[in-house]
C-alpha cells in the first residue's frame, strides 16, 4: 500500500469534518426549534417555522458538502495554477502561525475579564503591548510609548468626544483613571 | 424635480460639518484600501461607532465617502508596487502594474483616476434619475413582493459570493439563524437563547459586522504573520499624468461598456466592487477591440476594472435607499447606521419632504465623494501611499481597540464586547475553512426583514406558499432567484465540460 493510499481516508475525513460539524449543530438546533413554546393559533404557522426552513436548508447543504468534499479529497492530481490565480493569491496568504491566533483570543478574553478590575487605561496598556508583540513589532521602548499613546487617545476620543463611559476599574486602580479623566476634562 | 431635490441635497452636503465628514471619509477610505488586510468594509465598520452621536446625514456621508474612495485608492499600491490592497485591485496588476513597469506609472495612475471619475459620476447620475421611479415601484410592494426581493438578494449573494456554493449557502444559513436568536417579534417566543441573558435580547447588527469583518480579519492576519510586501522604492517621484482627449476617445467603447456594466451589476445584490471589477475585465478580454493586448499594459485593462468597481458603489446605494436592502458588506454597515439612528430605509423615505431631502443629500454626497477622492488621489498620492510603511503590529492593535471600544460605545455594555469576540472567532473560523463572510452578514441583516415578510404572507394567505409566485413582482423576482441559484451549477457544468474537452 502506498503512503498516499494510507492517508486517503484521513484526508477525506478532514475535508468533510467542517460539514459534519454543521450537520450536527443543525440537528441539535432543529430539535430545539421543534420545541419552542408558544400559544398555538389554529391554522397558523408557529415561531419555529422560519428557523426550521433555514435549518433544513443548512442540513441538506451540509450533507451535500460532506459527500462532495469526501469525493474531491479522493482526487490527488495537482491542478495547474494560472497566473491570474497566482495574483489572486497575493490577497489570500496562507496561515503560518495558527497558535498565535488562539493566544490572541485568550489575551482578548483576559483583557475583557481584567477591564472592570484594572480599568480601561491600565488594562489597555498591557493588552496593546502584548498584542503588538504578537504582531511581531518588538521594540520595547516604542511598544511601551505607543501603548500609552493608544490608551490615552482612546480615552480622550471616546470619553471626551463621543461621551462614552469607559470602565474606571476598582480601587486602587480607579484613582489613576479618575485623575486622568479630570486632566482630560471628563466629568 | 429630481434635479431640484439634488440641488437642495448639494446645499446640505456643503454644510461645514458634512464637508468635514466627507473629507475624513475619503482619507480613511484611501488609507484602509491601500493597506492589505484592512479593506474598505473594515474602514466603514470602524467608522460606525463614531456616528452614534451624529445626525443621520453626516453619518451616512462619512460611510459613503469611505466606500467610494475605498474602491479607488487600492490601485495606487497595485500599480506602483504590485501590492493589491483588496481583491478588487488584482486586475489592476495585470495591466496597471505592467504599464508602470514599462516606465509609465504616472500614466497608469492617470488612467485609473479618469476611470474612477467617469464611473463614479455617470453611475451616480443614473442612480439619481432612478431613485424616484424605484421608490415609486417600491411603494407598491406588499409582503410577498418584499419576501421575494429579500430572497432574490440572498440567492444572488450566494451565487456570487465565492468559489464554493455549498460554503456560501451554509454561511447564509448561519447568518439567517443568528438573526432568529432572541425574542420572536410575532409570538414573543424565546428562540435559541438557551437561558443566556445576552442572547435573549437578540444579536445586534453591529456585533456581527464588527466581529466578522473587524476582529475576525485581524485574527486571520495574525495567523498569516501580519506580513505585507514593503514598497521597494520610496514614493517621492510619484505623480499622475492624465490621458489626452484623443486617447480617451480611442477607448470610448470600453468607457461606455464598463460604466454600464458597473452600474447595472451594482444594483444586483452580492455583485460587490470586486466581482464587478473582475467581470468588467473579463468582458473587456472577451469583446474588447484590443483584447489580445490585455495583460501587456494597455489602458483598457486599467480602465475597465476601475470603472466597474467605482460605478458599482452608486448602484448599491439605490436598493438600500429605495427598498432597504443592502447588496454588499459596506452597504450593510450603512444600513446599520440608518437603523442605529432609528431610520428604516425604504420607500417611505420618499414620502415626506424631510426624509426626501436626506435621501438627496446622500445622493449629492456621492458626486462630491467621487470628485473629492480624485482630487485627493491627484494631489495627495505621495502622502496616502505612506500608509504602507506603518508596521502591521501597531496597526492591528489599533484596529482591535477600535473594534472593542467601538462596540462597547454603542450601549455602554460589556455584553456587546463579548459578542464581538464570539463573532470575531467565528469570522476567523469562517476564513480558515473558506466559508465566505458576506452571505453570513447579509443573512443576519436581511433575515428579520425576510422572516417578517414571510410570516405576514403566510398568515394572510392561510399558509399558501404559492403566494410568492402569483404576483407579477414577486413571481419575477422568484424566477430571478432560481436563475441566480442555477448560475453557479451551470458554470461548474460548463467548466467541467471544457476540462473534458481539453483533456480529449
Amino acid at each position: 500500500m502506498t503512503p498516499g493510499a494510507a492517508t486517503m481516508p484521513l484526508r477525506r475525513l478532514q475535508a468533510a469534518a467542517p460539514y459534519v460539524v454543521v450537520l450536527a449543530v443543525g440537528i441539535f438546533l432543529y430539535i430545539q426549534a421543534d420545541n419552542f413554546e408558544f400559544e398555538q393559533a389554529s391554522g397558523r404557522i408557529g415561531p419555529g417555522a422560519w428557523p426550521k426552513i433555514i435549518l433544513v436548508m443548512m442540513m441538506a447543504t451540509a450533507l451535500w458538502g460532506v459527500v462532495s468534499s469526501a469525493l474531491r479529497a479522493g482526487h490527488t492530481a495537482p491542478e495547474a495554477v494560472s497566473e491570474a490565480e497566482q495574483d489572486e493569491a497575493l490577497t489570500q496568504l496562507p496561515e503560518i502561525y495558527p497558535a498565535l491566533v488562539w493566544i490572541a483570543v485568550a489575551l482578548t478574553i483576559a483583557y475583557l475579564l481584567l477591564l472592570p478590575i484594572l480599568g480601561f487605561f491600565i488594562a489597555t496598556i498591557v493588552y496593546t503591548c502584548v498584542l503588538m508583540y504578537l504582531g511581531h513589532y518588538r521594540r520595547p521602548l516604542r511598544v511601551a510609548l505607543l501603548s500609552l499613546a493608544i490608551a490615552l487617545c482612546f480615552m480622550f476620543m471616546f470619553m471626551r468626544v463621543v461621551y462614552v463611559s469607559l470602565p474606571p476599574g476598582v480601587a486602587p486602580f480607579d484613582q489613576l483613571s479618575y485623575a486622568l479623566m479630570a486632566a482630560m476634562g471628563v466629568h | 424635480m429630481a434635479l431640484i431635490n439634488l440641488a437642495h441635497g448639494f446645499v446640505e452636503v456643503f454644510q461645514p460639518f458634512n464637508m468635514l465628514m466627507l473629507f475624513i471619509g475619503l482619507v480613511v477610505g484611501m488609507a484602509v484600501s491601500i493597506m492589505p488586510g484592512l479593506g474598505l468594509v473594515m474602514g466603514v465598520v470602524l467608522a460606525l461607532p463614531f456616528t452614534y452621536r451624529m445626525a443621520i446625514e453626516p453619518s451616512v456621508i462619512l460611510l459613503t465617502a469611505i466606500y467610494f474612495s475605498g474602491t479607488y485608492a487600492g490601485c495606487f499600491s497595485a500599480i506602483l508596487y504590485r501590492i493589491p490592497g483588496e481583491p478588487m485591485d488584482v486586475p489592476m496588476l495585470w495591466d496597471g502594474y505592467t504599464m508602470a513597469r514599462r516606465g509609465a506609472p504616472a500614466k497608469a495612475l492617470g488612467w485609473a483616476l479618469v476611470a474612477a471619475l467617469i464611473g463614479g459620476l455617470v453611475s451616480s447620475a443614473v442612480m439619481v434619475g432612478l431613485a424616484g421611479p424605484m421608490g415609486d415601484v417600491a411603494l407598491k410592494f406588499d409582503s410577498p413582493d418584499y419576501f421575494a426581493a429579500v430572497f432574490f438578494g440572498l440567492t444572488t449573494v450566494v451565487a456570487l459570493a465565492g468559489k464554493s456554493m455549498v460554503n456560501s449557502l451554509i454561511s447564509l444559513c448561519v447568518g439567517l439563524l443568528v438573526a432568529t436568536v432572541g425574542i420572536d417579534s410575532i409570538y414573543g417566543t424565546e428562540r435559541f437563547a438557551f437561558g443566556v441573558p445576552i442572547l435573549r435580547d437578540g444579536v445586534q447588527l453591529v456585533e456581527v459586522l464588527v466581529g466578522m469583518y473587524g476582529l475576525g480579519e485581524i485574527l486571520t492576519r495574525i495567523g498569516q504573520g501580519l506580513h505585507i510586501e514593503q514598497p521597494k522604492e520610496t514614493a517621492q517621484k510619484v505623480s499622475t499624468q492624465f490621458p489626452t482627449l484623443r486617447e480617451l476617445i480611442d477607448i470610448k467603447v470600453t468607457l461606455f461598456r464598463s460604466t454600464v456594466l458597473g452600474t447595472v451589476l451594482g444594483v444586483v445584490p452580492g455583485a460587490g466592487a470586486t466581482i464587478t471589477a473582475f467581470i468588467a475585465y473579463g468582458i473587456e478580454k472577451q469583446y474588447g477591440r484590443r483584447r489580445h493586448l490585455l495583460g501587456t499594459g494597455v489602458p483598457e485593462g486599467i480602465v475597465a476594472p476601475q470603472i466597474g468597481a467605482t460605478a458599482s458603489v452608486a448602484g448599491h446605494m439605490i436598493p438600500l435607499l429605495t427598498l432597504g436592502l443592502p447588496g454588499s458588506g459596506a452597504t450593510a454597515v450603512i444600513l446599520a447606521a440608518f437603523l442605529l439612528h432609528g431610520v428604516q430605509p425604504g420607500p417611505m423615505l420618499f414620502e415626506s419632504p424631510a426624509s426626501m431631502l436626506m435621501v438627496y443629500t446622500i445622493l449629492a454626497s456621492m458626486f462630491a465623494s467621487v470628485i473629492g477622492m480624485c482630487l485627493l488621489g491627484f494631489f495627495w498620492i505621495r502622502v496616502v501611499i505612506k500608509v504602507l510603511t506603518i508596521p502591521q503590529g501597531i496597526l492591528s492593535a489599533i484596529v482591535v481597540m477600535f473594534c472593542l471600544v467601538g462596540s462597547y460605545a454603542n450601549r455602554n455594555s460589556m455584553s456587546d464586547v463579548w459578542m464581538i469576540v464570539i463573532f470575531g472567532v467565528l469570522g476567523y473560523v469562517f476564513e480558515k475553512f473558506k466559508f465566505p463572510i458576506s452571505p453570513m452578514v447579509l443573512g443576519a441583516i436581511l433575515g428579520p426583514i425576510g422572516e417578517t415578510a414571510f410570516m405576514q404572507s403566510m398568515i394572510s394567505s392561510n399558509n399558501d406558499w404559492t403566494v410568492f409566485f402569483k404576483g407579477p413582482i414577486s413571481g419575477t423576482l422568484m424566477a430571478g432567484s432560481l436563475l441566480a441559484l442555477s448560475y453557479p451549477v451551470l458554470q461548474q457544468f460548463l467548466a467541467s465540460r471544457r476540462r473534458c474537452a481539453a483533456v480529449a
